[in-house]
């Protein structure tokens, strides 16, 4: 039905899959207010620093925001609910990782469509070569070596050295 | 030359067969496609404005965020309350310089406008003590409600990244304006007066 070759591409692509999946489902360890308040204050750029994170950065506001996010979470905040209020105060230049949606959304999306789109165009000219590439003799290949070992067996009664590996055959 | 020939042979064949128009087609429709995502990049990256960064205040035009706590005198500051009136909301430290040279104008426009009960002042010291701002005020002076114990959490709902920054709200509550830096009387009345004229002209 399937050829081995198929079998085995679908047997990886189904590991790969699965794999995938498994890996999205597993939920990690158990996360501490503390870790929450640590990776959420990695998250959030420092307002008055260059290219600081609130985590990194050792400015008042950076601290005053590190203290809000901690009360934040202890009050029992999602981590949804407390990016959007920093969002809604700071504006969106605040939150450190790209959003999902417009623009910025590309960065998320463009990779994968490249991706797609570069294997389909090596799978269509892998295929265009393999056809233009007859692996069958045509009837003039037949003619030329026919031909040619014509030739070579006349010339086989000078005892030539060099076709007499052939000359056994 | 001789060396070359096998391996560009199947590929030039290929492209003879099956594009008449030549090699060149899918090299001239990549560089197409590259051509206008470059341009696209560059016309995003043109037209926004990412230089502005914080400058921009979301809350411009939405409701104050709450403010309500304790003053240095005692008393209970309620935003809210302050509802039918002007409300200068300043964040401070009592150790940063331009805050020190904008208090006379913040008292001077409190002199001025809270009596009427048209517009009226209040101070939110940014992570700094009771002691400090107390002191502070005993020595510049200003009589307004004056938030100075646990006050980050209003410090980052108006989104404050440096002090000195003053925020006006309109008597229906909304926030109309955000001054970066220190502020003077003239700022703030001017605002007002902008403001004020742009909502009877409409």
């Amino acid at each position: 039905m399937f050829s081995r070759k198929t079998v085995i591409w679908l047997c990886l692509l189904a590991a790969a899959l699965s794999a995938l999946v498994v890996s999205t489902q597993l939920e990690g360890p158990p996360r501490t207010n503390e870790d929450r308040v640590r990776s959420l204050s990695e998250d959030f750029a420092c307002p008055t620093c260059d290219g600081q994170s609130v985590a990194e950065s050792n400015a008042v506001v950076a601290q005053e925001i590190r203290r809000e996010i901690r009360r934040q979470v202890d009050d029992g905040r999602t981590d949804e609910q407390i990016t959007d209020a920093l969002v809604a105060s700071y504006n969106e230049s605040i939150d450190l990782r790209p959003r999902s949606g417009g623009v910025v959304g590309l960065v998320w999306t463009l990779p994968v469509i490249v991706m797609v789109f570069g294997f389909a165009a090596l799978w269509s000219v892998f295929r265009r070569w393999r056809a233009a590439d007859p692996r069958s003799a045509t009837d003039a290949d037949v003619e030329l070596v026919a031909a040619l070992r014509q030739e070579r067996a006349s010339g086989l009664s000078d005892a030539s050295d060099e076709w007499s590996e052939d000359a056994g055959r | 030359m001789a060396a070359s020939q096998p391996t560009d042979s199947p590929d030039a064949s290929a492209v003879e067969v099956e594009l008449p128009t030549g090699p060149s087609r899918p090299a001239f429709f990549m560089a197409v496609a590259a051509g206008i995502i470059l341009v696209v990049f560059i016309a995003i990256l043109a037209t926004s404005d990412g230089e502005a960064g914080f400058a921009r205040s979301p809350l411009i035009s939405k409701p104050a965020p709450l403010i309500l706590g304790d003053s240095i005198d005692g008393s209970t500051f309620d935003l809210d309350a302050e509802r039918g009136r002007w409300v200068v909301v300043n964040f401070f430290s009592t150790t940063c310089v331009p805050c020190i040279e904008e208090h006379p104008e913040l008292v001077a426009f409190d002199e001025e406008y809270s009596a009427s009960g048209d517009a009226s002042v209040v101070s939110i010291a940014f992570s700094d003590t009771s002691t400090n701002v107390r002191d502070f005020f005993a020595t510049n002076g200003g009589d307004w409600a004056v938030l100075a114990e646990d006050t980050g959490r209003y410090a980052i709902s108006y989104g404050v990244a440096a002090v000195p920054e003053t925020y006006l709200v309109a008597p229906s509550g909304i926030v109309t304006s955000k001054f970066i830096g220190g502020v003077t009387k003239v700022d703030i009345e001017s605002e007002i007066a902008r403001l004020t004229g742009s909502a009877a002209a409409s």
